[in-house]
């Protein structure tokens, strides 16, 4: 059952307890999608440049509030795979409308990419 | 270090942390990262800490209950974490050195714990999985580093070397010398993180809590 607002406690007792198990495993890698409402394209909700610059780089140290919203919506991809909850979906698209600049929440897919690129139309990159 | 020494450190890491954290979220959430802000913004200036940080922990606690979860993964959860030993130890001062230590305790076996997983997996021990953090995973900034990825051998020191460095970071409590320069590897760890998958907020989170590390090191072995 998907965590609600009124349980801050039980959220909290990963953070006092912590795993720390970063990167223990690496499995498929989610890619939000997204459709325009009306739309026949899906697009990648998250795009990274080909390069970055070293001082844009240095700035992110400080400032990096799409980056860190990017890999929230990779998280909450992942989630929903795993515990599916209608919050979720609703969290994502009101993020990428608001990311793309949608006046209407758009349709979302998330396709998971395993090793070598399979499973995804198009690299996001 | 004294421990009024390493508090008030841990009050200028966490303060400058969350004022980082709560800058990329205010403009959105002002209702739940504008007081923090505030109360951050006093924790630096050394204004009644124990209240800063109480109310500070009591906004985390709401953040995490918004986004249902921590919203930067072990980010959050070190900030909090930070967050919640400091204000103990601020609040209980006969527990201060308990409080302090379990945070310290904490930093220790984020890298060890980090450091086993990852020993433990074949595809870590011969550079695979790295591989595929860079080739694959939503991680990487920029595209041209997924190109990193497709070079074997590099992934494979490099796998080498996290996981032995992880792994050994508790042996470096035994001297205070040894400790700051694993502590100087582990920021330089944070930093390249940040810089090749935008894990900015790691690195901050983190160096906050040096200052229990380094307290607790001479508390216990110096």
């Amino acid at each position: 059952m998907a965590a609600g607002v009124s349980d801050p406690i039980r959220l909290f007792l990963p953070v006092l307890f912590p795993s720390w198990r970063f990167f223990g495993e690496i499995g498929a890698s989610p890619r939000v999608q997204f459709r325009p409402a009306g739309g026949t394209d899906w697009q990648h909700a998250v795009t990274r440049p080909s390069r970055l610059p070293l001082p844009t780089r240095l700035l992110r140290l400080v400032w990096n509030p799409g980056w860190n919203e990017a890999l929230f919506l990779a998280a909450l991809a992942e989630r929903q795979a795993v515990e599916p909850a209608d919050w979720i979906g609703a969290e994502i698209a009101r993020r990428v409308a608001r990311r793309h600049g949608l006046a209407r929440l758009p349709d979302i897919r998330v396709v998971f990419v395993t090793p070598g690129g399979r499973g995804v139309a198009g690299d996001d990159a | 270090m004294t421990l009024e020494t390493a508090l008030r450190l841990l009050d200028i890491g966490l303060a400058l942390a969350v004022l980082q954290r709560g800058a990329e979220h205010a403009g959105r959430e002002p209702l739940l990262f504008l007081p923090q802000l505030a109360l951050a913004a006093g924790l630096l200036a050394g204004a009644w800490p124990a209240a800063m940080l109480a109310g500070m922990w009591a906004l985390g606690l709401a953040q995490l209950a918004r986004f249902r979860g921590p919203y930067n993964g072990g980010a959050d959860k070190m900030l909090l974490l930070g967050l919640t030993c400091t204000a103990a130890a601020r609040l209980l001062p006969g527990m201060a050195d308990v409080a302090v230590a379990y945070l310290a305790v904490q930093v220790v076996l984020s890298y060890a714990v980090s450091g086993w997983v990852k020993l433990r997996n074949p595809d870590w021990r011969n550079g695979t999985a790295l591989s595929e953090v860079f080739g694959f995973s939503a991680y990487p900034v920029s595209s041209d580093l997924r190109a990193l990825g497709s070079r074997p051998r590099l992934m494979a020191v490099a796998s080498a070397a996290v996981i032995g460095f992880e792994l050994a970071f508790p042996l470096a409590l035994l001297t205070a010398p040894t400790l700051f320069a694993a502590l100087a590897m582990a920021a330089a760890f944070h930093l390249a993180n940040a810089v090749l998958f935008g894990l900015n907020r790691f690195l901050w989170a983190w160096l906050a809590a040096y200052p229990a590390v380094i307290w607790f090191q001479g508390r216990i072995l110096g």
